[in-house]
């Protein structure tokens, strides 16, 4: 408790220039995990035909790992729009439940800047997010500083897949495919204290086992999220009884 | 593929992406939850990001691997200790991607 007030007051005596410095560095570790999937999106999407104003174009606008590639899969073997878009939907369909999380901790925000907040959500900002916000109101600066250096990181990643095409080596080669589960792990963990959050975070994974296996596919994550909150909600009511 | 096809498919799906992660933010923000509701909704960190973070490891190609070429597997135990026993993301981040680089060296 008294490191958290400590926290909080060096927080609020915080610069302007001190949240912008502070939000790069918790962009960092996204250099890591952005940076090379959006090269890896640039080569792809380059190799498959689209030109390089469609490619950085479509990783600006969409701004996701998941869909984009699975779009240019599609796309490759000339599927039909409707196709694409409800992949895109399927997919993306974890983004609500990241938004919905997020949403109150947003309320002093006013129309624009939680539009603008809500444009640039991504799992990884979310998962930098989340924990921040857990512990303090969020810093404007600093939270818009996170989420335009994550943009920015994504959209000159792809640009750089695009330009050095299969030159690029291979970032799985030296372990960097592994950056965005590692993040995930880094991230949740420190959130996990009580016995009640160690049995939902164990649901959630078993829950993911249990769901792709039978084939949910990309509502996997959405699925496993549900049973694991309605064990949430089971732990309460147990604790309170 | 036809240029204008690509161009429909960055419209529709900038559209749809942009439409899931806004909404519940624009829609919920202002909402009074109750305290039930507060008290759940503490959860829903821990069980999205466990269930990326089990999809990532286990299933990284979207099917589940348990076999000795997913090296994510190995990779994931000393990320787990260095996140339980530092709570440093960068750290944590580092350590799974030199451990996924050295598994995979390992394996070859």
């Amino acid at each position: 408790m008294d490191t958290k007030t400590a926290s909080s007051d060096r927080q609020a005596a915080r610069s302007v220039s001190g949240d912008i410095r502070r939000g790069v560095i918790l962009t960092l570790p996204m250099l890591l995990v952005f940076g090379p999937i959006g090269v890896t999106f640039g080569v792809i999407a380059t190799e498959a035909g689209l030109s390089p104003f469609q490619t950085i174009l479509m990783s600006f606008v969409v701004y996701t790992g998941a869909a984009q590639l699975a779009a240019i899969q599609l796309l490759i073997f000339d599927a039909p729009l409707v196709t694409v878009y409800l992949t895109t939907l399927v997919i993306n369909s974890r983004l609500l439940v990241l938004s919905a999380t997020l949403a109150p901790h947003l309320s002093k925000f006013g129309f624009f800047l939680r539009l603008f907040y809500g444009l640039q959500l991504t799992d990884a900002s979310f998962a930098i997010h989340v924990s921040h916000f857990a512990k303090a109101p969020p810093r404007r600066v600093e939270v818009f500083t996170t989420n335009i250096f994550a943009h920015v990181i994504w959209v000159v990643g792809t640009s750089i897949g695009v330009i050095a095409g299969s030159a690029v080596p291979d970032p799985a080669q030296i372990g960097l495919d592994f950056a965005m589960p590692a993040m995930f792990i880094a991230l949740a963990i420190p959130l996990i204290r009580s016995k009640a959050e160690v049995v939902v975070a164990i649901t959630s994974g078993l829950a993911v086992i249990g769901f792709n296996a039978i084939g949910f596919q990309h509502w996997t994550i959405l699925a496993a999220t549900a049973v694991a909150m309605i064990v949430a909600f089971g732990a309460i009511r147990w604790k309170r009884a | 593929m036809e240029t204008s096809v690509i161009y429909y498919a960055i419209l529709g799906m900038g559209l749809i992406s942009i439409a899931v992660r806004t909404a519940p933010i624009m829609l919920l923000a202002r909402r009074r939850l109750s305290g039930k509701m507060l008290e759940v909704g503490r959860f829903l960190p821990i069980a999205v990001l466990s269930a990326m973070a089990v999809s990532g490891v286990f299933a990284p190609g979207g099917r589940l691997e348990f076999g000795s070429d997913n090296v994510f597997l190995a990779a994931a135990l000393p990320t787990l200790v260095v996140a339980v026993v530092t709570r440093q993301m960068l750290l944590t981040i580092v350590v799974g991607i030199v451990a996924t680089a050295l598994a995979r060296w390992l394996l070859i």
